[in-house]
């Protein structure tokens, strides 16, 4: 097998949820949610759940590399990362009300 | 069909205080199956850019990647956290793992199975199967400059497009012959033209072969290796008896050298501990001292194995004893492995290691 690189490398990003995503349905095309991001602090929404994490760049990036039939290929990095390692908060009524506004 | 890209928002979610939506791939569960995350060493990022990799190992072993100078074992991480894979505001992939690249021995070893499947000797039209660089390349997965050095110090040598070792027995003698052909003619330069005139019989290319397993060649003149000179009477020795007892061993030693090494070889500052080193240990045999055959190109390269194998031979090293066995087999320095497998004991006022393993 080999392993070459594409000629465009592309800037990937990764977000760490702590815990397994589960869902029921396929996610082809669905939406996640929405990302507050403020630099190093974070928000994500997801349903009528908010989570908060940090933003930090990988001192050792990560190359993603995709197969195809019996070869690989690196075909982007990914430099950032997000993590929200604390369980998702419900969204109060009246911060519902605005994120409403916000997701709209 | 809209492109991905066009029907979402492209803003770049790095931008402070940025908010967007975030929505999964609509090939997501194509996409997912086909990207990997790889934790690449700085080293094989830096080759990728001039060229490919390769990747690969026996059927039922760890796959093994490999640069120009090393090799790494790829090894899955696992993780319970959830890792989405985003270009822009699109999630590619959702994944539970990462392949990390830890720096091996790779299993050089074979490379020696392989070629001792059909040693070269006078009679090479018997010789079964033997093998390109090429082929050996892609049987043992490891580095071009991994491979190349482990070929140079096993004394192998490329005949007639395939790589191939001598039989040792063969090696000896012809060495042998060739040693007291240049006492009788007591030449003041050996030049391998004239070595090969004393040696029809044997082809140029193996003549240099041979001559290369004990010296240089520099143009046309042959210069001898001392060390290794000496070491055709060890290997001579051990032909015959796998095991001697000390005394008889350096008796017969000095006997065999003093009728082949050719006397401007000789150099009395070499004591036959050196000679032996890598060929053979000494240890203690119903209660007398002995030295016994052990060539450390020829017993397991896997770590644990082959520290059993040091240990059921002799239970007591020293640490320049285990040095010579342990050097080439393990990325981890000698002092962490004796601190991991060994336990130091005291006899007097020597240090020795016995195994932690049973």
């Amino acid at each position: 097998m080999i392993l070459t690189k594409a000629d465009k490398i592309k800037d990937f990003m990764m977000i760490e949820l702590q815990g397994e995503v589960q869902y029921s349905e396929n996610l082809d095309g669905l939406k996640l949610g929405k990302l507050e991001d403020g630099g190093q602090k974070c928000k994500l929404v997801i349903g009528n759940h908010i989570l908060r994490g940090k933003a930090e760049t990988l001192s050792k990036p990560i190359a993603v590399i995709q197969k195809s039939n019996q070869n690989l290929i690196m075909v982007g990095m990914i430099r950032k990362k997000i993590i929200f390692s604390e369980r998702p908060a419900p969204i109060p009524d009246q911060t519902k009300q605005t994120m409403k506004q916000l997701i709209k | 069909m809209e492109e991905e890209g066009q029907k979402y928002s492209k803003a770049p979610i790095s931008n402070p205080m940025s908010q967007e939506d975030l929505f999964f791939s609509e090939h997501l569960t194509e996409t997912s199956s086909k990207l990997l995350l790889f934790d690449l060493p700085p080293e094989l990022l830096t080759e990728l850019e001039n060229r490919s990799l390769h990747l690969g190992g026996e059927a039922n072993s760890e796959a093994i990647i490999s640069g120009s100078q090393s090799s790494f074992l790829i090894r899955k991480s696992e993780t319970t956290n959830s890792l989405l894979i985003l270009e822009d505001n699109i999630v590619h992939k959702i994944s539970h793992d990462i392949y990390l690249c830890e720096k091996i021995i790779p299993p050089l070893h074979q490379i020696y199975g392989l070629l001792n499947e059909s040693p070269y000797t006078s009679d090479d039209i018997k010789r079964k199967k033997v093998y390109s660089y090429m082929e050996l390349a892609e049987k043992v997965q490891a580095s071009d400059s991994e491979i190349k050095d482990y070929l140079k110090k096993i004394n192998a040598f490329e005949f007639r497009g395939y790589w191939r070792i001598f039989d040792e027995e063969y090696r000896i003698e012809v060495l042998k012959n060739i040693m007291c052909k240049l006492m009788e003619k007591d030449w003041p330069d050996v030049i391998v033209r004239l070595v090969s005139q004393e040696f029809p019989e044997i082809p140029y290319e193996i003549l240099l072969a041979l001559l290369k397993t004990i010296g240089n060649i520099d143009r046309d003149t042959f210069i001898a290796d001392k060390l290794k000179v000496y070491q055709i009477c060890a290997h001579d020795l051990f032909n015959t008896h796998n095991e001697y007892l000390k005394d008889e061993f350096e008796t017969a030693f000095k006997n065999l050298a003093n009728m082949i090494v050719y006397r401007k070889y000789i150099n009395t500052s070499l004591s036959i501990e050196e000679i032996l080193e890598g060929i053979a240990v000494y240890r203690i045999k119903n209660y007398s001292s002995s030295v016994k055959y052990l060539n450390k190109y020829q017993i397991s390269y896997n770590l644990e194995e082959r520290l059993n194998s040091l240990f059921s031979i002799k239970p007591r090293w020293t640490e320049k004893e285990l040095k010579v066995y342990l050097t080439d087999v393990s990325i981890i320095s000698l002092p962490q492995l004796l601190l991991r497998y060994t336990k130091k004991i005291m006899e007097g006022s020597v240090v020795l290691y016995t195994s932690k393993l049973n």
